[in-house]
């Protein structure tokens, strides 16, 4: 803090409006809140009126039924399939990507040479599109001429080419797969900045105790990452659960449903089966889960401010 | 000492991170110079046989790329301009100026931002066509902001309230206007982070797709997502071609790397962690 002068100097930090200011803010600020703002409430409201709607199309509203759209999801098999699927990847890939990102970012953390190229290197599979990404991979899974299964043939792991994209259990170990490659560099990077903002006064304090580099990992290094490591957890899973490129790209839903997630599944009742208050229905479904998840990254955002 | 033997571990380490993580892109690259035939030899060739061109100028000629990129492009200079620039001095207001309110904005960008846009694609796509806009990219255009501006606002608020404010104050006791505190002394410092927010932006809608899949339906107003995944139709997929489109759709990314890697790390740092 700099050493401030007897003499009064009003204060900017919160300015009062001066006819300038207002300006910026009338043609600037509050036509970008209402369009913001505007745009996404008049889409919640419509959707949560016409998911109430049965028959409707985009030529016009269906008949009012009330709650059924949310209460036959609930005897909706593959609206059951979707659910599981989506807590069995949000939760595959959040935490490989943790561990493999908390892994990352030691390793980058560590006194080696040629850091910065080190780093925007692996920074790329989260940098590239996700459509290049998943088009590679599905590529890379190919049941003919894909290079995943020459790989483990020529290590011995199997004896055959497989199907990776064609079963369910390796259609969802597929697009986990991809979704954790594109994903750890995300946690890395950010785990690393907070690793780096330790300060080093608590490591070499540590040392003069008697401490081992193990116990000061435990007990300096990861108390000091928790919040930014929930928070970033937060987010991805929030991410994950809204995924739609990835999953449609790689397998459009399938096989028999197996790797549908919300969007995906939403798309294909709305559009191809042109109900769109069931469609509606199931995007909106999920909006209490993300309640809950935005309010903790709330939370966490600004508990990590102080 | 012991220290300099364990560093090789975390050599090794890095090593197999780096090639986990750069091979996918070394495959799509390599794929894209094969020919037809060698691409689908029994024992896949490492590095190409033939260096070939011609899944390059098929991507083009047979499968219409050309204008997909026209559009992709079109989509993201212009939203990502616009954004960057309304983001900055809402923004700067934000954090700057005092007025009822403020704090409920911020929150409800930051909100925006959380809430993915994959849940309200659908009644997008109702009330865009009924306002009118035409079956073009204008829809995304005039729609993709505000999935980007949310992001960009709260990146940018995180920024201001760590900026000192003591340069601006001492501009304004010199009898500056608002104007030229903003253009003169906070933009030229608050550079890094624009550039690193456009070039966040711009991925962004590049990369969309589920909006413009809904949105957009005559084929000449496709964007790269949607020409690259029609060509996934068919059960033989010309992956030659397909890993050259992807190779192209990739090049934005590729050459902002190169040029520039630092802001966009730096851009997610500042996103994701405080302090």
């Amino acid at each position: 803090m700099s050493v401030t002068p007897k003499i009064k100097v009003r204060k900017l930090k919160h300015s009062l409006l001066n006819k300038e200011d207002r300006n910026l803010l009338l043609f600037i600020l509050i036509p970008v809140v209402i369009y913001i703002f505007g745009v996404q409430g008049i889409n919640f409201l419509w959707a949560a009126i016409l998911s109430l709607t049965s028959e409707t199309t985009i030529r016009g509203i269906g008949d009012f039924i009330g709650f059924k759209n949310y209460i036959n999801l609930f005897k909706d098999s593959i609206y059951q399939e979707t659910m599981l699927f989506t807590l069995i990847y949000v939760i595959g890939t959040i935490i490989p990507k943790l561990l493999l990102g908390l892994l990352m970012a030691l390793t980058l953390n560590k006194p080696l040479k040629g850091q910065n190229i080190y780093r925007s290197l692996l920074f790329l599979p989260w940098a590239l599109p996700t459509f290049t990404s998943a088009l590679t991979w599905r590529w890379m899974f190919s049941d003919i001429g894909g290079v995943v299964n020459y790989l483990l043939m020529k290590v011995g792991f199997i004896d055959y080419p497989i199907g990776w994209l064609g079963t369910i259990t390796l259609a969802r170990i597929s697009v986990i797969t991809v979704n954790i490659w594109r994903g750890v560099p995300f946690f890395g990077i950010t785990i690393l900045a907070a690793l780096q903002s330790i300060s080093n006064n608590l490591y070499e304090a540590a040392e003069i105790d008697g401490a081992t580099e193990w116990k000061s990992f435990w007990y300096i290094t990861l108390p000091s990452i928790k919040s930014v490591v929930i928070l970033v957890s937060i987010v991805s899973a929030i991410w994950t659960i809204g995924d739609f490129s990835l999953i449609w790209l790689m397998t459009r839903g399938g096989p028999i449903n197996a790797t549908h997630v919300f969007s995906t599944y939403s798309y294909i009742e709305a559009f191809h089966n042109l109900n769109i208050g069931k469609g509606i229905a199931i995007n909106l479904s999920i909006v209490p889960f993300l309640i809950v998840f935005i309010t903790l990254s709330m939370r966490y955002i600004f508990s990590s401010e102080n | 000492m012991l220290k300099n033997r364990k560093i090789y571990i975390w050599y090794l380490i890095l090593a197999f991170y780096l090639i986990v993580a750069l091979f996918p892109v070394y495959w799509m690259l390599l794929t894209s110079f094969k020919s037809f035939r060698e691409v689908y030899l029994p024992i896949p060739s490492f590095f190409p046989k033939s260096f070939e061109w011609i899944n390059y100028i098929n991507i083009f000629t047979k499968y219409g790329f050309g204008e997909a990129l026209k559009n992709s492009i079109l989509v993201s200079l212009i939203v990502a301009t616009i954004s960057t620039f309304v983001s900055f001095l809402s923004a700067y207001s934000i954090t700057r100026l005092r007025f009822p309110l403020r704090k409920q904005i911020s929150y409800g960008m930051i909100i925006t931002y959380l809430i993915p846009s994959t849940i309200l694609f659908i009644p997008m796509y109702i009330i865009v066509s009924k306002v009118g806009i035409g079956d073009n990219i204008w829809r995304l255009i005039a729609i993709y902001p505000t999935i980007v501006i949310p992001y960009a606002v709260w990146v940018m608020i995180s920024y201001f309230q760590t900026l000192q404010i003591d340069m601006e104050e001492a501009a304004r006791v010199d009898g500056a206007t608002r104007w030229q505190i903003i253009w003169k002394i906070v933009f030229p410092v608050t550079l890094p982070i624009i550039a690193s927010t456009f070039i966040f932006c711009f991925t962004l809608c590049w990369s969309e797709y589920i909006y413009a899949l809904v949105m957009i339906n005559t084929k000449s107003q496709h964007t790269l997502v949607l020409a690259l995944s029609n060509i996934v139709v068919a059960d033989i997929i010309p992956w030659g071609p397909l890993m050259a489109g992807a190779a192209i759709s990739a090049l934005p990314v590729m050459m902002i790397y190169l040029f520039a890697s630092k802001y966009i790390i730096g851009g997610l740092s500042l996103g994701s962690v405080k302090g």
